[in-house]
């Protein structure tokens, strides 16, 4: 790397090991390579270069790196369209957020340029589901349960379906969890293997209730300031691991799962018609956003009709 | 690299040395050091970013509750109520009530996650009551620095949160391992105390009257020791008893005193506002600090020092042991002038895979960077348990650093000998595991 | 230092440490809030079953809004921690020149400060941030607070800048800290 044109720093808070991590740094080893040495990318995981979640898209902007791995809907704060994606049951399944983005795709672009920076991939979490101490088979199940959840959406959904969730820091969780403090957290099948849930509770529901991605994107004047060959061999790169790393995000799932199941995790997926009724709270959740944010209504539309509904 | 690390001493010498205000000494060598190094970088974002950050961390919280909570107490009798209500029990104990601030550390060790928060409560209601009662003052705010430190090591802890989560590691078995550790440190410093008072008896106060056992037992009831102990029932309970969150439960701690000093008719309006007027100057100077702190160890990060560092160690291939001493020595220095949080934030992708492949495990690891942690503590400038004594009783930071040094020692020492017999680390939370 | 430029000094320091006092009125009000914040999601989460989405957001605010807020009144008060050997080693005069210098260093760190927190809380408001969880706060609203604390603590030095010109810095009050 001693001849290197261009160094970047590039920006992950998920820890070392975490997939979007890993597959950040085979993106940037895959630079290395397409750019004959041009573009070297150092990664910086565990948020060691100081930017939290929700500043993802302002320190690239900023120019406080050049690049970085963006949870996209932390970044509401900046542009409420963003959360999109996180709208319960708009999109559950890998194919529907793929058809999802296939709309919204040149949107995110457009908002990406609006704040300096160039998407350069994209990758989902696996789905987030329900961890309890008891099972949760049905809406009565889910009656005042004191559940952690990480957003807006999280909190609204769950009101609507009777439970009494709360917002606290993650530092808080795992001893709370112990004390009993809360009897149940929402979140993806990595983050549960991530804070051993095993040792507090004995459920998983994978009720794959929301959709959530990262993107990858990278400060448009340190863009402009590569070659054009560069700037090619990099958005081929780019385009060429996005459909591998959506793979590992599945078999990041699956694997996950396991963990969980080999730790002594019950887990259970929603029957249909509880499903049924969970869709049915979560869609008035939908109209509420467009009102809320008129521009997302068309590619909402858009997509749901794409898809038959 | 050596560039940077020489105009890192020389600013930070040079500011803090001409007695500019340590926190405004941080930001200023912070300021510095980018603009000399990474000149196109927007520094003000950067700078904006992280007194931001720190001053709005929700993992910080606590520590204002605790602070709040130790200045109200302050204006009951707590203080006066713990010393005669220890004191018959101390008689005869070499050191005598030196050991309250060891013993109280231990104690709010467990109801609070950072030893910022465990120093100033423990030594606003202890500190200056001790050397008031003639005990060393170099003993008192030693003693007090080196135990304040181990309300990272006995959980909760927030150092194991984000190790934790870093790590990928249980947070409840980090706990765990904690417990064992933490308790034979709080007794290494108790033995200490007590060979120094025994070796030089001017050390401690004049000791108390004999009691019978029927006054010790009094001394447990109403205005003696009960006040303080339902308190702290009060804080743990609400924690351990799925009421509150850790942070919540220090909010609980705060009500708790509010109403001890109703009940004893300690508190008008006018001590209130004082206690709160107090309180958020601790605050304030103290999250001054941090924001300074933190400020240059993220621009350190930015100019890739730490990581470095731990690379060249990397490249040195040493034995199982000499590399576990190399990165104490490396976590000691790194500690003089960075926050401990952030020495382990942005060191851990390299240290922890060196220290796995020497044959030590997650839990273990965690544990020795919860101890260099508490090193970083209490070594000058950069070092917040000195900083709040300094703020509780006043004097200079030397005289105090220096009064810490033996604690500094033991913990060191300590955390050798953890290298030399990891079981004392993995002992507890392997029959936990063992047992479910 | 002559009669009349002293006398208008000594007024100029007064105002600013009323200044101060006012600032950490509100500093004091934010911890109280803070308090009263989280302590109110503990009750309303155990009594009512409800948990109040906005207690910790504000509370963090809260927090930051205290800090900067409480800083120039704890200033005034000595309450920042500093290395004071130099100003203990030389002799009283040189020893006021270094005790100034420190001020007016002290000064351009905090002023820097103060132009990062208004960018930041200028860009805000032109850009519409807001927090990304369940409550959207403008992020412009508790950043300005934390920058008039920011100003309010570059008077604060300004002030105390001026007790050294009238012989009243720490060189001349060296038992200061144990009057805490
Ligand atoms: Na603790
Ligand atoms: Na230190």
């Amino acid at each position: 790397p001693a001849f290197a044109e261009t160094t970047w720093d590039m920006s992950v808070v998920w820890p070392e090991s975490n997939f979007h991590t890993q597959n950040a740094k085979i993106f940037a080893d895959a630079v290395e390579t397409a750019t004959d040495g041009d573009v070297v990318i150092t990664v910086h995981s565990g948020g060691a270069l100081g930017i939290k979640g929700p500043e993802g898209m302002a320190a690239v902007r900023d120019g406080l790196v050049p690049i970085a791995d963006i949870l996209m809907n932390q970044q509401v704060g900046e542009a409420p369209i963003l959360g999109i994606e996180t709208l319960p049951y708009l999109a559950p399944t890998m194919p529907d957020l793929a058809l999802l983005h296939k709309f919204f795709r040149p949107k995110l672009e457009e908002v990406a340029a609006s704040m300096n920076q160039k998407l350069l991939y994209m990758v989902p979490w696996p789905g987030q589901a329900v961890y309890a101490k008891t099972p949760i088979n049905s809406i009565e199940d889910l009656s005042g349960l004191k559940m952690r959840v990480v957003d807006a959406n999280g909190y609204d959904f769950f009101n609507r379906l009777g439970a009494a969730p709360l917002q606290m820091p993650w530092g808080e969780v795992v001893p709370s969890l112990a004390a009993g403090t809360i009897s149940s957290v929402t979140t993806s099948s990595s983050s549960g293997v991530d804070g051993s849930f095993w040792e507090f509770m004995d459920y998983m529901s994978t009720f794959n209730w929301q959709a959530s991605s990262n993107i990858v994107t990278v400060n448009l004047d340190a863009w402009n300031a590569l070659s054009p060959e560069d700037q090619v061999a990099i958005e081929d790169t780019a385009r060429r691991l996005e459909g591998e790393f959506w793979l590992t995000s599945r078999r990041e799932d699956d694997a996950k799962i396991a963990t969980l199941k080999s730790h002594g995790m019950t887990v259970t997926a929603p029957s249909p018609a509880f499903k049924a009724a969970l869709i049915e709270r979560a869609t008035p959740m939908w109209d509420a956003f467009k009102e809320r944010v008129p521009e997302a209504a068309p590619y909402i539309d858009a997509y749901l009709e794409a898809r038959g509904n | 690299m050596g560039t940077v690390s020489l105009a890192l001493v020389a600013l930070l010498a040079f500011l803090l040395g001409t007695g500019v205000w340590i926190c405004l000494g941080l930001l200023g060598t912070g300021v510095g050091l980018l603009t000399l190094f990474r000149p196109q970088m927007p520094i003000e974002k950067l700078l904006a970013q992280q007194a931001w950050n720190a001053s709005t961390s929700m993992e910080l919280l606590a520590l204002p509750l605790f602070i709040l909570m130790a200045e109200i107490l302050f204006h009951t009798k707590v203080a006066e109520s713990l010393f005669n209500g220890l004191a018959p029990w101390t008689r005869r104990l070499p050191g005598r009530m030196s050991h309250v601030t060891v013993l109280a550390s231990t104690l709010f060790a467990a109801v609070s996650g950072s030893s910022a928060a465990t120093t100033s409560t423990v030594g606003r209601i202890t500190a200056r009551e001790l050397i008031a009662k003639g005990y060393d003052r170099s003993l008192v705010t030693g003693s007090l620095a080196g135990a304040g430190t181990l309300g990272f090591l006995i959980p909760p802890s927030t150092i194991m949160i984000i190790y934790g989560v870093l790590a990928e590691e249980s947070i409840l078995k980090l706990f765990m391992a904690g417990i064992v550790p933490g308790a034979l440190l709080a007794l290494s410093y108790m033995l200490y105390l007590a060979i120094r008072a025994t070796l030089n008896p001017s050390l401690v106060g004049a000791p108390p009257p004999p009691s019978s056992f029927r006054e010790k037992l009094a001394t447990l009831r109403g205005e003696g020791l009960a006040p303080l102990l339902l308190l702290i029932v009060c804080v743990v309970g609400s924690m351990y008893g799925g009421i509150a969150s850790p942070t919540e439960a220090a909010s609980v701690g705060v009500l708790g005193s509010l109403l001890l000093g109703v009940y004893q008719r300690a508190l008008s309006w006018r001590t209130l506002g004082q206690a709160l007027f107090h309180a958020a100057q601790t605050c304030s100077m103290i999250g001054f600090i941090i924001i300074g702190a933190m400020f240059l160890s993220v621009g350190l990060g930015y100019l890739g020092l730490p990581r470095f560092v731990a690379a060249t160690i990397q490249g040195l291939h040493l034995s199982p042991f000499t590399l576990i001493l190399a990165l104490l020595a490396f976590y000691v220095i790194l500690g003089c002038f960075m926050e401990g949080m952030s020495c382990i934030v942005m060191t851990l992708p390299i240290t922890l895979p060196l220290v796995l492949a020497a044959g030590y495990d997650k839990i273990w690891f965690g544990i020795f960077l919860v101890l260099v942690v508490e090193l970083a503590q209490i070594t000058p400038p950069v070092g917040f348990n000195l900083i709040v004594i300094q703020r509780l009783i006043g004097g200079r930071i030397g005289p105090i650093a220096r009064a810490a040094l033996p604690f500094f020692l033991i913990t060191a020492t300590f955390t050798l000998l953890l290298a030399v017999f990891p079981g004392i680390v993995s002992w507890l939370p392997d029959l936990l595991a063992s047992r479910s | 230092m002559p009669a009349r430029p002293e006398a208008l000094t000594r007024t100029l320091v007064s105002r600013i440490d009323a200044l101060c006092t006012a600032a950490a009125v509100l500093g004091a009000a934010c911890l109280a809030g803070l308090f009263l914040l989280i302590l109110s999601e503990v009750l309303a989460r155990n009594l009512l079953g409800q948990s109040l989405a906005f207690s910790w957001d504000f509370a963090a605010y809260g927090m930051g809004c205290c800090f900067f807020l409480s800083a120039a009144n704890t200033m005034k008060n000595s309450g920042h921690v500093r290395v004071t050997v130099l100003f203990e080693l030389l002799p009283p005069g040189p020893a006021r020149i270094a005790e100034g210098v420190a001020c007016v260093l002290g000064m351009l760190v905090s002023l820097a400060l103060v132009y990062a927190l208004g960018d930041m809380a200028w860009l805000s408001y032109v850009r519409g941030s807001t927090a990304a969880s369940v409550v959207k706060t403008p992020l412009w609203i508790p950043q300005s607070l934390m920058t008039l604390g920011a100003l309010v603590f570059v008077l604060a030095l300004v002030a105390q800048f001026l007790r050294v010109l009238l012989g009243e810095g720490h060189v001349d009050r060296p038992d200061i800290e144990d009057a805490l």
